[in-house]
């Protein structure tokens, strides 16, 4: 049972209803509109994006649906990144958060994942200048507070 | 603070604007400033907007060690606030180490922000088994070492639980207590606990490691009565200490309508045994529980009976994961663990290490396997014939992803049967080279019968060990094959005396095996090659742990070494 998403800049995209249903909002909204074969709007969410999306939810789509109580337990977090996931998120950084935004948007909470791990990895070993580099982020401490911060914090410095 | 922000802001876009003026452009800089557009900070861009985001940032940050977080504060004020959230969601208070004194001068103001606690407290042990290396030296002035250090932990331990005791930690959802040494009196866990009576009114899982001032049961019902949200709850007994304070015997009163604990799905009790009536008492107020560990003391009397199973089956039907140790010397029959797995309908994982697991569980365990997840069967006590049949439940385990079978003697000769089997299936029938196989070998199922391969596909970890001292050439090429079949193997444990790791037997065929994380045969006693460590170096990417039979010290270095070479610096390296 194919479902026709519409993105932000007016393209349809035919997609099977299972494929569609990853994305937690989707699901919510067919259940609500029930029988209905009108295209769903994404106001949020650009072709070129909703096409990188909806790849992932095809190549996804017979993984079982995780249990939200099992996955928001901070200590059974995982850090691997599929083989395929990894080259699927190997795109330009602009890309990389519009996915994370779309995913954010879209409820689907494994892509969320994999987005924000992969910037994670990017963070991991830089120094405070080199991430505010790579993001571009404005540095609105004063020398005082920051070394404020770093005496406070130092006991997380090295374990 | 608002202003000098933006005096921030406009400082560092003049200076990047600076940087990028013509040299030979003159004039002052705000000319310059209104000349170049300002897209080199775009604050539009889809990573501001996704980074403005705390859930976002959080998110991130998540999966971000300690160190990387420490780095992420200093980023911006945003950051900041995002990250320090993730700092403190989970925190380890370790009271002994020499850098507690830096977390705990953060810790009142920040505890609000804690989800997740663990307090470690190794420093009740006795003087000389803490930081200490001179223990000889009896005339030391400085008190680094010895009492020092133990008086040291001992102030910690007051000031931590002063500081828990006067503030609000109805946040916190995980409480981990691990005193570490159990021989003082003066237990950590209870302290705590009993300083902090109903302050952890959120607590939805506690973890009571090494509770040694107490071996009485009702202690448990009191945690329960405390902590009426809780999840779940592990209490590890210490087998060591002094008993303090014995079982008092039954509750007072016995209640007419035991307290339901609604939310109780997993318990977890190591230490002490639990009998029929105490056991039974226990469980009936936990009518939603889904997960069971009792591990109980060597040489312990269960004196369960097959009503006592049906009475828990009773009480909780929803059992899915039970893991009973009896402790060696223990009885626990096999009519008793064949009546649990009759009686428990949605059990997907048994672990049942020393258990006497014998023809009637096996019985019962051949209609169920199919369901099973998990199989642990280690060191039963009851080895020989169960090992074919342990074997032949392999043909239809389709779910079983975690099999210990360690300790229960598996017939080589049993890999090698259902192999050849297989094989007589495409050809035709032709003479069995029957020298090499001994008598009892030669007991095997008609070629008629249909013979599978392993059907457990799903298998991700497996520990095994063999029967036979030595096993030869032969019978491990169709180990080996059996193996190779399964690609899903994350961890494989050979618990055999003489298993040759060599290509001879076999090991390339392992190649297939693209998700090993740990290869485990420290017990085969006979050092491996270079070629071998190399290929396995280079052929298994997701290598993490090797552990092999390694002789000394350089030896250990020489296996690093050729692991080096291979680009896989990254495998540890473990030896007995």
């Amino acid at each position: 049972m194919p479902v026709i998403l519409v993105s932000s800049d007016n393209q349809d995209f035919k997609v099977d209803k299972e494929v569609a249903e990853r994305s937690i909002l989707i699901k919510n909204m067919l259940e609500d509109v029930g029988e209905s074969d009108s295209p769903i709007p994404l106001p949020n969410v650009t072709a070129a994006v909703l096409t990188k999306v909806i790849e992932y939810c095809e190549h996804h789509r017979n993984d079982p649906v995780q249990v939200p109580e099992e996955t928001d337990d901070p200590r059974k977090r995982s850090n691997d990144i599929e083989e395929w996931d990894m080259k699927f998120m190997q795109v330009d950084q602009e890309m990389l958060f519009e996915i994370i935004l779309a995913a954010n948007y879209l409820d689907i909470k494994p892509l969320l994942d994999v987005g924000c791990k992969t910037v994670a990895n990017i963070i991991k070993g830089k120094t405070p200048e080199e991430i505010r580099k790579a993001f571009n982020i404005v540095n609105d401490f004063t020398p005082e507070e920051e070394a404020q911060i770093k005496k406070e914090n130092e006991w997380a410095e090295d374990r | 603070m608002f202003s000098r922000a933006l005096y921030l802001v406009s400082r560092s876009l003049a200076s990047q604007l600076h940087s990028r003026a013509p040299p030979d452009r003159g004039g002052d800089s705000d000319s310059d400033a209104d000349a170049e557009p300002f897209n080199t900070l775009d604050l539009n861009t889809a990573t501001t907007r996704a980074l403005a985001l705390p859930e976002i940032l959080e998110r991130i940050g998540s999966y971000l060690d300690r160190p990387s977080l420490f780095n992420g504060l200093l980023v911006s004020r945003h950051f900041y606030e995002s990250f320090l959230s993730v700092l403190w969601l989970s925190i380890q208070l370790r009271i002994a180490h020499p850098s507690f004194p830096r977390i705990l001068e953060q810790l009142e103001k920040n505890l609000s922000r804690i989800r997740d606690l663990t307090i470690e407290d190794i420093s009740t042990g006795n003087v000389g088994q803490t930081d200490s290396d001179e223990d000889d030296d009896e005339d030391s002035v400085d008190d680094v070492g010895g009492r020092g250090a133990v008086f040291r932990g001992y102030l910690h331990r007051l000031r931590s639980i002063e500081i828990l005791s006067r503030n609000d930690l109805s946040l916190l959802q995980c409480l981990t207590l691990d005193c570490g040494f159990p021989a003082n009196s003066a237990s950590t866990s209870v302290h705590i606990l009993n300083s902090c009576q109903g302050k952890f009114s959120g607590l939805k899982h506690l973890d009571v490691g090494l509770l040694s001032n107490t071996r009485d049961r009702r202690y448990i019902h009191q945690i329960l009565d405390t902590y009426p949200l809780l999840e779940s709850l592990r209490v590890v007994w210490s087998a060591q200490s002094p008993l303090l304070t014995e079982d008092q015997g039954p509750l007072e009163q016995e209640r007419q309508h035991p307290t339901k604990r609604l939310s109780l799905r997993r318990l977890h009790l190591t230490g002490l045994q639990w009998p029929e009536q105490e056991f039974l008492r226990l469980v009936q107020q936990c009518p939603q529980l889904e997960e069971l560990t009792i591990r109980g003391a060597s040489k312990a009397r269960w004196g369960w009976t097959i009503s006592t199973v049906d009475r828990f089956a009773e009480f909780c039907p929803h059992i899915s994961r039970l893991h009973i140790d009896p402790g060696y010397g223990s009885d626990f029959e096999d009519a008793l663990l064949a009546r649990l797995l009759e009686t428990l309908s949605g059990l997907r994982s048994l672990h049942v290490p020393r258990c006497d697991l014998g023809p009637e569980t096996f019985k019962v365990l051949k209609d169920r396997i199919g369901q099973m997840e998990e199989l642990n069967v280690a060191f039963t006590r009851k080895p020989g014939v169960d090992g074919r049949k342990l074997v032949q439940l392999m043909t239809r385990a389709r779910n079983l992803r975690y099999l210990d079978a360690s300790g229960v003697s598996l017939d080589p000769w049993l890999f090698y049967v259902t192999q050849q089997q297989e094989e007589q299936q495409q050809q035709e029938p032709g003479q069995d080279a029957h020298e090499d196989i001994p008598e009892w070998g030669r007991i095997r199922p008609q070629p008629s019968a249909p013979v599978t391969s392993w059907a457990c596909r799903k298998l991700e970890v497996i520990s095994i060990g063999f029967a036979t001292l030595h096993v030869n050439t032969r019978q491990c090429q169709s180990i080996y094959a059996n193996l190779s079949n399964l690609p899903n193997l994350r961890r494989i444990h050979i618990l055999p005396n003489h298993f040759p790791i060599n290509f001879e037997s076999g090991l390339a065929q392992l190649a297939l095996l693209r998700r090993l994380t740990h290869f485990d045969a420290h017990s085969t006693e006979k050092a491996i090659s270079e070629d071998v460590i190399k290929w396995m170096g280079t052929t298994w990417p997701k290598l993490q742990v090797l552990r092999l039979y390694i002789d000394g010290k350089e030896k250990r270095a020489l296996v690093k070494s050729w692991l080096r070479d291979v680009g896989r610096d990254d495998v540890r390296v473990e030896a007995d």
